[in-house]
């Protein structure tokens, strides 16, 4: 397991001084400088928190609350009890935002929710992204030197990098690395090398771009994008070696990186675990402000649930009985569930206890908790549950539960886990996701309308501040 | 700046993709004084900030080609068209248009944009090209691909490294090198981008973990490089020069040429000074493994070209590529070296050796007709035997030595590399020889892509008899490819018969690897779970056979029921790859139908469309899809619902079936009446299997269809359906779409098909040995 580490900002920054390799790197330093002495706003930062199979809806909401009303709800979530799904959430009950009732009928998918699930269109694996992902657009808003990085759970399975979930745009993919040691290495280089990887391998990737150049004066047709492609890839590895060899040589990313395991995570529960250890080094060294971590990547058979069930996912998705546990596939779900949250809340402490500005990094974080395909599996998107953790910097209402007009319902004539359904004209996920680009200040009027209005994409004065 | 709002731009827009869209035949005939006085007003007006001296907004005019070349070229004319429609062009603060420049450069940009149309070279777009214009014969330019890159295929970036491992001795674990990307057909689909650099940075320093060692220790097969290494600051050029050339002979196959040999040799020579000596050559290595050679296949004419024949180390890969996921063989490198691989002939003579072969490049063995018939009976005497206990004491190869005489080794070997069964030759030699011509029926067809059959499905419809645990889609996809390789062995009216036939494998044995087919089945008669596998297909494709038949003898297809199938449209495979959890896809059929064998177009779903059935149980999938009648709707469905509803006799799993199976809404209701858990009442109700044919552009097939067997019948005769299948093929094996150009190509591929009796062959060679295949050109200069 990954040893868990204590850090200040302002202990990161000692031995660090602007002359010694810290010019190239100096906006970075100098923002964190003058906010740890309370100068300047600190970044904003977003965590997405995928998992597959489904967010019932009873897991989203405090126990012995009724589901369902006409009307939206909106009730402080003081002196709730929270179901177990949530419950390590509870320290941060006061900035938490549960909303239930949005829909995303018009982005659903049957076992999995793919790029669906965080652009709110409709979006299938096999196909290449149709549109901008929320992830995408905040990495692109607020980037570090890694605009954004994308950290998936495929316990059980050989993945490496992977695509399904988030994309710069229509066509654009992000990968996602699956294996938390070959993240590590993107992020803080080879474990125990002893020379300045980052900057033997910029200059490494500044010859290899010698061999591409040429090409580009050798392809005519579209091809010609692709080589450009390729030396722009190139370029930019370079160039963000070029800034990882600053941090590197003022030891920054050796105090900051997690400690590997000896043997690299294959679980559900440990490439989890490591995850996490990896996206918070990745947020509290400035890598990065936004970080999604998706179990799955966005499908029920991109991870098993190994360390919980040997079951496989997707009958455990019809709620199957777990033979070797002897209790129904939801409570499995369930247990998966708590996992994620547990790491996600161990997550969030760590940001809790790096001092920024007047308060913490946590103050201007926000973490959305979902699932890529709404309440269920094979899900008409008719209900789609969410968790926000966050006020990121005040800008967020918090401490509420959230509901949108909901009536009880069934599915195929049989009731799944006393499954609600929402009116075909409550908000839909992507007014969500626009409430956070609003929060940021990088408001849109719509995210990603289309399929359906815009009316139903714009942000939420519920949430919004 | 005005601007115009954002309704005009918005029409202005969709008229410029309409027109793009649906372009008009043939291109238009602007002349060279068009686009001169064109170029003067662009260099007046645009090419001050858009041209060499400055490029604003990164876009730079001037060099782009007045007669768009590319879909690059479009894409920038497309823009410029936009920007001087909206006003936003010329800025404010700069010399504008006069109305008359204005009106003639928009006039001209209009008729050039629909003009060039074709060449929006998107896969999806290529039966936008007018087929009447691309078979007419009439020449529209000299055909030829531009100069390109197209990203290696993962299985030939995995033999190249499983070739290195195997060389060079590296004892890497192959599933550490596998590639770090997926596949496409299509040179413009895939990139490479930071992640796929980074995960062949990491395989690079796997590799080269295992060469270091060697070379420290001069064991490595790259001999030159342990003087460089042992030398360290003190190695000579010549020494330098001699390791650059060795490895890049031993590693890219191929000599370094003057540019490679003095970047190679500079780094080399700059990092000895720099680093350790083992560090240095790492890094040497690591960047002759990112030749461009070793991620894509490079394709250019000749240095100084404009238009040329790919010189011969390119010409090499691009024929081995198109056909294999491998490196040129050695027949093709044997070519190279002795300068019999630049003309026509030359690569006709190789592309016929390949399509033909029945063993790898030197490994034929011919037999006597003396020692075949000895050979057979020996093989009919080894089959009768049923237990591997008594195969073993029959001492099969000793017997075969004999028979055999000095070629018995080489025999062997071939059965044990899988190329042939120990009965011969019954094997799927098009997947093992020639993966991309099984890899493109797979893509056409589409029958191997399967939606997950989920269990309350597969329950519900008692799908599989009793007893038996699963069902799997890819048994019949492996019967689909051995259905496939069967009818390219015979190599005869190969389209037809594909769509025709009813003959079909059941639980193949040969659908790849022969020796592991051999060795799966004959364990096989004593699982009871395989046997229930096979119990299934037969229940599915309505046929008997024992399992001696299935196990025993020469692999043999059966025929289905007359009435019951036709042809791998009425295949489980293909039924299924075109269906969803629940019920078929009429849509996607037709779809299918419309696309790939009438050459038609159908547009994407607009992005505001929710373009959802209606949640209907009860009811039937036609009756479902009336909300595709609706105005909006039903000029696009009718291409693809009047025939993918001819295929109605077929439920979602690919059987036959007498009626289709729904709710029954009212007894349901009652029952949940009593309780919220209980199932669903089912009932059944007819299907209509009627349909009917539009927008073919072939009259003879236009028109109402009674059911899928008419349908079928009529596309197998169509001459339009032949030349559709052509260009398809094209597509494949050129990895782009066809342009007017191409025309000649594809109306002599079709003609050697048709003269040959249907010959698959025939017509790759015709397309491997046409200019569109064999020429790479680079853009002419303005205007």
């Amino acid at each position: 397991m990954f040893t868990k580490q204590k850090f200040s900002r302002r202990s990161c920054l000692k031995g660090i001084s602007l002359g010694s390799g810290g010019l190239f790197f100096s906006p970075l330093l100098q923002k964190v400088e003058a906010a740890a002495n309370g100068n300047v706003t600190p970044p904003k930062r977003f965590i997405f928190f995928l998992f597959s199979n489904g967010y019932q809806e009873s897991g989203a909401i405090p126990v012995g609350w009724k589901r369902g009303a006409d009307a939206i709800r909106q009730e402080s979530l003081k002196g709730a009890k929270l179901p177990r799904d949530i419950a390590a959430f509870a320290p941060f009950q006061d900035r938490m935002t549960i909303v239930q009732g949005l829909q995303g009928r018009h982005c659903a998918r049957g076992h999995a929710g793919h790029y669906s699930a965080l652009s709110g269109v409709n979006s299938a694996a096999a196909h290449p992204p149709r549109a901008q992902t929320i992830d995408g657009a905040l990495g692109r808003a607020f980037p570090g030197i890694f605009p954004m990085v994308g950290l998936g759970i495929a316990g059980g399975k050989p993945t490496q990098a992977t695509y399904g979930t988030s994309a710069w745009g229509k066509g654009s993919p992000i990968a996602i690395q699956c294996r938390p040691e070959l993240a590590y290495q993107s992020l803080f280089g080879s474990i125990g090398a002893t020379g300045n990887d980052f900057l033997a391998r910029k200059n490494l990737l500044d010859s290899i771009s010698q061999d591409v150049r040429r090409l580009q004066s050798q392809i005519a047709g579209p091809e010609k994008e692709l080589v450009e492609h390729h030396f722009g890839a190139l370029e930019a590895l370079s160039k963000r070696d070029g800034q990882m060899a600053q941090l590197q040589e003022a030891g920054t990313l050796r105090r900051k990186a997690p400690k590997l395991p000896a043997k690299p995570p294959r679980t559900m529960v440990d490439v989890t675990a490591a995850q996490c250890d990896v996206a918070a080094a990745a947020l509290i060294s400035g890598l990065t402000n936004v970080v999604t971590i998706t179990s799955g990547v966005g499908s029920i058979f991109g991870t098993d649930y190994s360390g919980i069930s040997p079951s496989p996912t997707h009958g455990i998705g019809h709620g199957t009985i777990d033979p070797k546990l002897e209790v129904p596939g939801l409570e499995v779900l369930r247990r998966y569930r708590e996992h994620h949250s547990t790491q996600a809340a161990g997550l969030l402490k760590k940001l809790q206890e790096t001092p920024e500005g007047k308060g913490t990094m946590l103050d201007n974080t926000v973490l959305v908790f979902t699932s890529d395909c709404a309440q269920t599996q094979h899900t008409k998107g008719d209900h789609w549950p969410f968790v926000l953790v966050g006020d990121l910097g005040g800008t967020l209402k918090t401490g509420q539960y959230v509901s949108y007009p909901m009536s009880e319902g069934g599915q195929d004539g049989k009731k799944i886990d006393e499954h609600v359904v929402t009116r075909t004209d409550n908000p839909a996920i992507n007014a969500l996701y626009c409430s956070l680009l609003h929060a940021a200040g990088a408001p849109r009027d719509a995210f990603n309308a289309g399929a359906v209005g815009a009316e139903l994409c714009g942000p939420l004065g519920e949430l919004v501040v | 700046m005005k601007r115009i709002n954002v309704l005009q731009r918005g029409i202005s827009f969709a008229w410029i993709a309409a027109a793009v869209t649906f372009a008009a035949e043939g291109r238009a005939a602007d002349s060279a004084a068009e686009r001169k006085a064109m170029h003067a007003v662009m260099k007046e007006k645009c090419f001050s900030c858009h041209g060499e001296k400055k490029q604003k907004g990164k876009l730079r005019l001037d060099t782009v080609s007045m007669t768009p070349q590319s879909a690059t070229d479009l894409a920038v004319w497309r823009r410029v068209y936009e920007q001087i429609m909206d006003e936003e062009m010329p800025p404010e603060d700069e010399a504008q248009f006069s109305t008359a420049e204005r009106e003639k450069t928009l006039a001209w940009l209009k008729a050039t944009l629909e003009a060039h149309s074709d060449l929006n070279l998107t896969p999806s777009a290529g039966n936008y090209v007018d087929h009447e214009a691309l078979f007419s014969g009439a020449p529209a330019g000299d055909p030829a691909t531009p100069a390109r890159v197209w990203r290696l295929a993962p299985q030939a970036y995995e033999a190249f490294m499983f070739r290195l491992n195997q060389e060079l001795q590296l004892h890497v674990d192959q599933r550490a090198i596998m590639a770090p990307w997926a596949g496409s057909n299509y040179s413009t689909a895939d990139r490479i981008d930071q992640a796929e650099i980074e995960a062949h940075l990491r395989i690079c320093k796997l590799m080269l973990s295992r060469m270091m060692p060697l070379v420290k220790n001069n064991k490595f097969r790259v001999r030159s490089l342990h003087p460089v290494y042992k030398a360290g600051k003190a190695a000579t050029a010549p020494q330098i020069r001699a390791a650059v050339k060795d490895t890049c002979q031993k590693i890219l196959r191929q000599a370094p040429d003057a540019t490679e040999m003095q970047e190679y040799s500079q780094l080399l020579t700059n990092d000895l000074k720099t680093y350790e000596p083992s560090r240095a050559i790492e890094r040497f290595l690591t960047k002759v493994l990112f030749h461009p050679t070793v991620l894509y296949r490079v394709e250019t004419p000749i240095a100084g070209s404009q238009r040329s024949i790919m010189p011969p180390r390119q010409l090499a890969r691009a024929i081995a590529y198109s056909l294999t996921y491998s490196e040129p063989d050695e027949g093709l490198r044997k070519a190279v070296a002795a300068g019999k691989l630049s003309t026509k002939q030359d690569v006709r003579r190789e592309v016929q050796r390949l399509v033909t072969a029945t063993t790898p490049y030197g490994q034929d063995v011919k037999l006597t007709a003396d020692q075949r018939a000895k050979l057979d009976a020996l093989n009919r005497e080894y089959w009768q035997i049923k237990t591997p206990e008594a195969r073993k004491e029959a001492n099969y190869q000793q017997k075969l030595g004999k028979i055999l005489g000095k070629q018995a080794g080489r025999w062997i070997q071939l059965q044990r590399a899988g190329y042939r069964s120990t009965d011969g030759e019954h094997i799927n030699l098009a997947a093992l020889l020639r993966p991309r011509v099984m890899t493109f029926f797979q893509s056409y067809f589409g029958y191997r892509k399967s939606p997950f059959k989920c269990v309350v499905t597969v329950k519900e419809l008692n799908v599989i008899p009793a007893g038996n645990p699963e069902w799997k889609s890819w048994w019949f996809a492996n019967d689909t490819d051995r259905l496939v390789g069967w009818v390219l062995e015979s190599d005869k009216e190969v389209l037809r018969t594909l769509l025709t036939t009813r003959k079909t494998f059941v639980i193949a044995r040969y659908t790849g690897n022969a020796r592991q087919g051999l060795k799966r089945h004959t364990g096989q008669i004593h699982e009871m779970q395989k046997w229930k596998h096979f119990q299934t297909a037969l229940h599915h494709y309505e046929v008997s056979m024992t399992p001696e038949q299935w196990l025993l003898g020469k692999e043999e297809p059966v025929e289905m029921p007359k009435g019951r199938r036709m042809g791998i449209l009425t295949h489980p495979s293909w039924l299924v790859s075109k269906s969803g959890n629940f019920d078929n896809d009429a849509i996607h059929r037709g779809k299918w139908i419309h696309e790939n064998l009438l050459g038609g177009r159908v547009p994407d779903v607009p992005i505001t469309v929710d373009a959802k059935l209606p949640d209907e149980p009860h009811n039937t999938l036609r009756e479902r899809m009336r909300v595709t009648r609706a105005e909006q709707c039903i000029k696009c469905h009718n291409r693809m619902d009047a025939l993918g509803l001819t295929f109605e006799q077929f439920d979602h799993f690919g059987r036959n079936r007498s009626a289709e199976i729904v709710v029954d809404k009212e007894k349901t209701a009652q029952m949940k009446k009593r309780g919220p858990d209980t199932p669903r009442i089912m009932t059944t109700k007819p299907f209509d299997t009627s349909g009917h044919v539009y927008y073919s552009g072939d009259k003879k097939l236009d028109g109402p269809v009674k059911d899928v067997f008419e349908l079928i019948e009529k596309l197998a005769q169509s001459e339009r359906v032949e030349q559709v299948f052509v260009r398809h093929v094209f597509r494949h094996f050129m990895g782009r779409n066809e342009t007017l150009a191409d025309g000649p190509t594809l109306v002599a591929a079709h003609k050697a098909y048709r003269e040959n009796g249907g010959s698959f062959n025939a017509l790759l060679v015709s397309l491997l040995t046409s200019d569109s295949f064999l020429y790479r050109n680079l853009p002419t200069s303005e205007p």
